[in-house]
């Protein structure tokens, strides 16, 4: 499968090559895993569950930030309104904070988040925590009565993207029976010819296919045909527009999935339209108010995670950035986990280079965290006019020259403004977060 | 701590007039100088007790300490005290043999901070405080002079900042290498 996925004529210049990563040792916890996703489900209790205590009791011992932030002398289950929480800057300041001295770290990977809605960390993660997205998956396509068989003959997955640059790859995963995988990027100058994604597309006949509202927008412009049983839409929100007409297009049902670097999946939408449902059950979560304090039934908040799946980085009350109301009365769509409602999920933001090309927000992002920046806030006017907040990380000061000239050679000429504020990001009380990037252009249905 | 001791003075002084032959190295097959384990069961002798056996298990820093242990405590105060030799053997036995492992004999003889906690370490194990201290006095002098305690921060110390420097090292070597095939786009 790897090899017809490689070598057929229509097959994009692939520019990375990765696997699954998977150890037969792994198998057994996976599965676990697996049954645990299925036979926990339940109502869950506005409070942290036995389980979750007894692992931040642990981190208290082994995970350096636990250790310095949460006293051994502190009650957990008495107390845990008032614990700190953690951040996205925490992780970007001090990741090795996070990591448990325990932990061997020879199967270590590195995803940094392009920062497509925020900014760009560096995430330590397992393999092992990175194949559990696949039971989730199934559990999803599940809830919408999409069952794929995958088998070594036949394609699981495309992973679809529309970025001037990103990893391309194509691979076999073993938690899928060996079917093949590829992450593409659709635009037409990674295919050897024109109508080669058609083609390719055709050729390979996805059991589904995963990607973000401005990849699936381009795919249907592009005009590419596929017969997916699902479209897995990530990263950001998606218009009810968009989604009907991908919908309609593609004659499957579209699945929003809530998900980030540093937690994995948190949510899925749910198949009755009634908000997102906590997916995994080993995450905690909650919605806080601004100072850190549990919010009130049904009070909007920032969502917040603790416990997971990654060794390498175990999350405690971390602030996702999103916002929402958080329900745990039933739910008519039979899933008992508790759902988000009114999530705010993170809009797509649509920029244009001087010639009017989108250029997508993860490339502005892979440019700038070239720079001592800890977090950024760039904003395109309805006029392509572009502006740019940063705020340097502490003693640095960055070269605004070279920013300038970085930015101007993908966005072409166009009039930019860089300003430097060493507070931005501080919270406020308010529920409004700092965006990495924002656009007063308008995605099309 | 619960138990009034002598004055702290009295038995740093006694610390600082420590003979030198105290402090000569501890007879090993084929080197050293004192007997300890003779010196500890003379000790027992005069409290008028069965002098037993001393675990010697800190090595010659250890034998050091107990001599110099013998020499602030063969002092008419606690000689006195019979009752003390239970914790006395533990004090030789265990505490002291810790302590060896971040102070030397020599130090708690020629340095005043270490005079006073050496005496307050002694007291400690025998359950006594100095004359005139209350016991959150005793205790709070002691820990702010506890080379134990201090040495142990400071390996935590240094053990979390080695592995602040492994999982940076690693993580920057790892950053460009791959990373395992995502199936969702986040």
């Amino acid at each position: 499968m790897l090899h017809r996925l490689c070598e057929h004529p229509d097959a994009p210049r692939f520019n990375y090559a990765t696997g699954d990563r998977l150890w037969p040792a792994d198998l057994p916890g996976i599965a676990q895993f697996r049954y645990g996703l299925e036979a926990s489900r339940g109502p869950r209790q506005p409070v942290p569950d036995s389980a979750t205590l007894s692992h931040v009791d642990r981190w208290r011992k082994i995970v350096p930030w636990v250790r310095e932030n949460v006293p051994v002398t502190v009650q957990l289950d008495r107390d845990w309104g008032v614990l700190p929480t953690t951040s996205r800057e925490d992780i970007a300041l001090a990741p090795w904070k996070f990591v448990p001295d325990n932990e061997p770290l020879d199967r270590l990977v590195i995803y940094r988040t392009a920062g497509t809605t925020g900014h760009p960390i560096t995430v330590p993660h397992h393999p092992v925590a990175v194949r559990c997205y696949e039971p989730m998956i199934e559990f999803a396509l599940s809830r919408y009565g999409v069952k794929p068989e995958f088998d070594d003959q036949s394609v699981a997955c495309f992973l679809v993207g529309a970025q001037i640059r990103t990893y391309t790859y194509a691979t076999v995963l073993y938690n899928w029976n060996g079917a093949g995988f590829a992450k593409l990027n659709i635009r037409p100058t990674e295919w050897p010819s024109e109508g080669s994604q058609q083609r390719y597309f055709h050729a390979f006949a996805p059991k589904f296919l995963s990607g973000d509202p401005i990849a699936f927008s381009e795919m249907m412009r592009l005009g590419i045909e596929a017969s997916p049983a699902a479209l897995i839409t990530t990263s950001v929100a998606m218009s009810p527009q968009l989604k009907r007409r991908l919908s309609e297009r593609y004659k499957a049902p579209v699945i929003d999935w809530y998900s980030m670097v540093e937690t994995g999946p948190i949510g899925y939408a749910c198949p009755r339209g009634h908000g997102y449902h906590l997916l995994p059950h080993d995450l905690y979560a909650e919605v806080l108010k601004p100072d850190g304090t549990p919010a009130q039934s049904g009070q909007r908040g920032e969502i917040a995670v603790t416990g997971g799946r990654n060794p390498l980085l175990p999350l405690f009350r971390y602030r996702t950035g999103d916002f929402g109301i958080m329900d745990h009365s039933p739910c008519p769509c039979g899933d008992p986990m508790p759902r988000f409602l009114e999530l705010e999920g993170r809009k797509p933001v649509l920029i244009r280079a001087k010639d009017s090309t989108p250029v997508s927000t993860v490339d502005l992002s892979r440019l700038l965290r070239e720079y001592p920046l800890l977090i950024h806030e760039f904003t395109q006017h309805s006029d392509l006019a572009c502006e740019l907040v940063i705020r340097p990380l502490p003693g640095i000061a960055p070269d605004l020259a070279a920013i300038t000239g970085a930015l101007t050679r993908v966005l072409g000429e166009l009039p930019l403004t860089i300003r430097v504020d060493p507070t931005l990001g501080d919270r406020q009380d308010s529920d409004v977060k700092t965006l990495a990037y924002r656009s007063e252009l308008i995605l099309e249905d | 701590m619960q138990n009034e001791g002598p004055q702290l003075e009295t038995l740093t002084h006694r610390l600082s007039e420590c003979p030198d032959d105290f402090l000569l190295p501890p007879l090993a097959p084929k080197t050293g100088v004192i007997h300890v384990e003779a010196l500890a069961s003379d000790h027992f002798r005069a409290l008028g007790v069965e002098p037993g056996k001393i675990n010697f298990s800190g090595g010659d820093r250890h034998q050091s300490l107990v001599a110099l242990a013998v020499w602030l405590l063969h002092d008419d105060w606690f000689l006195k005290r019979p009752d003390l030799a239970p914790a006395t053997r533990t004090l030789f036995s265990e505490s002291l043999a810790k302590l060896s492992l971040v102070v030397s004999a020599e130090q708690c003889v020629r340095d005043p901070d270490r005079r006073e906690e050496f005496s307050r370490h002694c007291l400690g194990q025998l359950n006594l405080r100095p004359k005139g201290e209350t016991i959150e006095q005793a205790l709070d002098r002691h820990n702010s002079l506890d080379s134990t305690e201090r040495d142990r921060v400071m390996r935590d110390m240094r053990a979390a900042e080695a592995r602040a420097r492994q999982v940076r090292e690693k993580m920057a070597k790892r950053a460009a290498e791959e990373a395992a095939a995502k199936t969702t786009r986040e």
